[in-house]
């Protein structure tokens, strides 16, 4: 049995000034290695809970084990920052908050901040790099001559470079083309398979589909499900609830067999184990 | 009948050598749905800004509705097409909703009386007209755009252009306002023109152009153009679920009768091969 | 989701000041504050004081909500208030050390500052309190009306005034945003002497900056698109009518400006 990366019990928060708790009784384990996808509409607390896992607010009730470090209402300041030598966060439009004059010394101010020495600093810029794709002589580049796609790239460098075990993601293919999209997603997949464990923020179910073990689905600060993707698109109920969209191989499994095609598996989760479904389906036709 | 005409148009930044668009010719028909896609960087939103007017081509001729696109026609251009971006938050001008559907008919020196009606009608065509006093802060970038499209549908114009203007929401709010233009674009007969990267935006359209390295690489209906794999992926917009389906189904030895079907005539032919 | 109580933010219910025309409202405010050089006196300070307090009543908004408003700004009053004392001379002597002093002048001028401070910055709460940011800009597009004649660009201005107040809370999510996302960098905002928190301040402002010019190159298409054209004239949208209701907070004005004179030509 894999380690917990992040474990959560009895969580509630409530941000200043407001009546309303924005995240309560929240008790969840995210496992080491683990691809986790959270899901629910804007302002279901999807945000909230991502940053207490970075430790960027602290809980109001309850405790938070992350990458070992306990965290609870009484956590000093000090103490939570240390979260972040563990726990990298690329927040929505991540190109958004580059300042830096080269796009070196905007992925070395992770890493420095972190206090590590200039050696360890370089080498993990081009460390970063080069896991974006980027090529090594952009460094002396500004980051603000690049275009949108190689921005957000530099972006996510910058955090990877911080070296996290754990790594959160707010809709980090929000505004990409496919292509990009793609290519972000599949160096996603490489880092997760290098043992960071994911934390993803999303809205298209199609990625949760084909990436996430393990999805966790909110609605108004309340976590609704936790569970396999595969779990979670078959409960057509919970997923109305949730005003959430099936991804389309799931889609269409479903319109099929509301239309009397008799498929196995109602839960593809990508187009080839759909078309294999289909295709199966048809060869038993033609046997009747 | 012919709407926007464009004849060798040919655009470049002053202080630039490389064309931005390079002889583009193309006719847009009335009431007709254009989707133009192409890679980041390869003219499409430079098409867009200067059917409107934002920009003044290097050489060539842009004519809308036998008027030519001018320095003295801009009033005329801007009033008749209706543009909406892609930035919910950056094309907010008003302190309230009404405010900001009020702007473009302060513009056009529309009096106080008929602003009023002309708002109340155009928050009612979006589904916003209880958001009437709302102030921007407290509106989801949905709805916001449900408001800027209402500011331009105050202006009663006959083309509405869309840069990329659902790609920073989320799927269910894109797919609800998709679905509003679907019904605005039949009550009203609109001209639609649509930049997008998105494949169900484009699949909406009756006809695509393809804009690649400044030239029209490709124009056609969505059967030529979404069947046609190689040249999406090249420009890097991917290939419709509907498409990706009938190849696996393909190389799985399922033989399908035409090359391109939409993802609601496969669902269909699927449903009666299995029934 | 935004009902945080900050010093100058609108307070969304209803009362008799939040339904008055803001013109009238931002010269009541204008005045009274005009109001407040002219108190001498103890009877004066609290016939101005009740005033204020006759209108906090009328708007509807608890005493404690413009305290919170006001606390932030408290310190600032207090370091403003302690170097008065310390550093003013005059009367009688209390203590001394160095050019520090304690005297009876140095008291009574602290007092009157620390009655003026509380006193203006409350009165334009209750202002901000009760009337929503644009409104206050379009009664001071009616202010500014007779420098037209002045060939001041009035519409111009107006306008400019209203955008940038209508993006204020839009860049301040957008502050916060940024900060948060340096934070989760390992940056430590509240570490350090003054030169490293000053350091820190540029991974927030440079993509505040950057974000802001886009901000406003966009807009100003968007803008053009919808037809807008800085020299050519407009109608407007939103116009003010004066009501009965408020002549009568006119006439409420008048009384205090008269009962004001009074006491002083009196006592």
């Amino acid at each position: 049995m894999a380690k917990s990366a992040v474990t959560i019990k009895d969580l509630h928060y409530k941000y200043p000034n407001t009546t309303s708790e924005a995240l309560s009784d929240i008790s969840l384990t995210i496992k080491e290695q683990e691809f986790v996808a959270i899901v629910g509409q804007t302002g279901s607390g999807k945000s909230t809970l991502v940053s207490l896992i970075d430790g960027l607010i602290k809980p109001e009730k309850g405790d938070l084990n992350v990458a070992g470090l306990k965290i609870n209402a009484t956590t000093k300041a000090e103490d939570l920052s240390k979260v972040h030598h563990r726990v990298g966060f690329v927040f929505q439009f991540p190109e958004q908050q580059l300042f830096a004059e080269t796009v070196e010394e905007d992925i070395a101010f992770g890493p420095r901040n972190l206090g590590w020495t200039a050696g360890q600093i370089k080498k993990s810029v081009d460390d970063a790099l080069k896991m974006v794709g980027l090529p090594v002589a952009l460094k002396t580049h500004s980051p603000f001559a690049l275009s949108g796609g190689q921005m957000r790239r530099v972006a996510i460098a910058g955090v990877l470079a911080m070296k996290p075990q754990i790594l959160i993601l707010d809709e980090p293919t929000a505004g990409l083309d496919t292509q990009a999209t793609n290519e972000l997603l599949k160096l996603i997949k490489q880092l997760n398979n290098k043992a960071t464990t994911v934390i993803m923020v999303t809205h298209q179910m199609e990625q949760v589909a084909r990436y996430a073990d393990h999805v966790i689905a909110m609605s108004e600060g309340k976590v609704i499900a936790d569970t396999t993707p595969r779990h979670l698109f078959s409960d057509s109920q919970q997923l109305a609830k949730l005003s959430l969209t099936l991804p389309i191989s799931v889609d269409i499994a479903q319109f099929l067999r509301k239309h009397d095609a008799k498929l196995e598996n109602t839960e593809p989760l990508t187009l080839d184990s759909l078309a294999d479904e289909i295709v199966k389906a048809m060869r038993s036709k033609e046997n009747e | 009948m012919t709407q926007i005409k464009i004849r060798n148009l040919t655009f470049k930044y002053p202080d630039s050598k490389s064309l931005v668009l390079d002889n583009i010719n193309l006719d847009i028909k009335a009431s007709s749905w254009t989707a133009i896609i192409g890679h980041n960087g390869s003219g499409k939103s430079t098409l867009a800004r200067l059917i409107d007017g934002l920009l003044m081509p290097t050489s060539g001729l842009i004519e809308v509705d036998g008027m030519k696109v001018d320095e003295n026609t801009l009033g005329i251009i801007h009033q008749q097409i209706g543009f909406v971006f892609q930035n919910p938050e950056n094309q907010f001008v008003g302190a309230t909703v009404a405010d900001d559907v009020a702007f473009g008919l302060e513009n056009r020196q529309i009096s106080r009386l008929e602003m009023e009606d002309r708002i109340n009608s155009a928050l009612a065509m979006v589904g916003m007209t209880k958001y009437k006093n709302v102030e921007p802060i407290n509106l989801s970038g949905g709805q916001k755009q449900r408001v800027a499209l209402a500011g331009v549908l105050a202006l009663m114009p006959k083309v509405i252009i869309l840069d990329e203007a659902t790609s920073m929401l989320d799927p269910r709010a894109r797919q609800e306002i998709l679905t509003l233009l679907k019904k605005l674009k039949k009550e009203y007969n609109l001209s639609i023109i649509s930049i997008t990267h998105d494949l169900n935006e484009i699949e909406l359209a009756d006809k695509i152009v393809v804009i690649n390295d400044a030239k029209i690489a490709k124009q056609g209906s969505p059967a030529e153009i979404l069947g046609d794999k190689e040249l999406l992926l090249k420009i890097g917009v991917g290939i419709p679920a509907s498409q990706q389906l009938q190849s696996l189904l393909v190389e799985r030895g399922v033989t399908i009768p035409q090359k391109y079907l939409s993802l609601e005539e496969l669902k269909n032919w699927l449903s009666q091969q299995l029934q | 989701m935004n009902n945080k109580i900050v010093f100058g933010s609108y307070v969304p219910v209803k009362s008799i000041l939040h339904r008055l025309d803001p013109r009238i409202k931002l010269i009541m405010c204008i005045v009274y504050v005009i109001l407040i050089f002219f108190v001498n006196d103890w009877l004066t300070a609290l016939w101005l004081l009740a005033a204020l307090f006759l209108a906090i009543k009328l708007s509807n908004v608890a005493l404690k909500q413009y305290w919170q408003g006001i606390k932030p700004l408290f310190l600032i009053i207090l370091i403003t208030v302690a170097f008065q004392i310390l550093f003013s001379s005059g009367g009688k002597m209390y203590w001394h050390w160095g050019i520090m002093a304690i005297t009876q002048d140095g008291l009574i001028n602290s007092l009157i500052i620390l009655y003026r401070f509380i006193i203006i910055i409350t009165a334009s709460t209750v202002l901000t309190a009760t009337t929503q940011t644009f409104q206050i800009a379009d009664a001071l597009a009616w202010l500014m009306k007779p420098l037209k004649v002045v060939k001041v660009p009035v519409n111009q201005i107006t306008l400019m005034l209203s955008i940038a107040l209508r993006f204020v809370p839009t860049i301040m999510d957008e502050t916060t945003k940024i900060m948060k996302a340096q934070r989760a960098r390992g940056i430590n905002f509240n570490s350090g002497n003054i030169l490293t928190r000053i350091q820190h301040l540029v991974p927030i402002l440079i993509p505040l900056f950057v974000n802001s010019f886009k901000r406003a190159e966009e807009l100003a298409t968007a803008m053009e698109a919808r037809g807008y054209d800085p020299n050519a004239p407009r109608t407007h949208y939103r116009q003010l009518t004066w009501h009965t209701y408020d002549i009568w907070a006119a006439l409420g004005l008048g009384i205090v400006i008269i009962g004001l004179l009074w006491i002083r030509i009196i006592f």
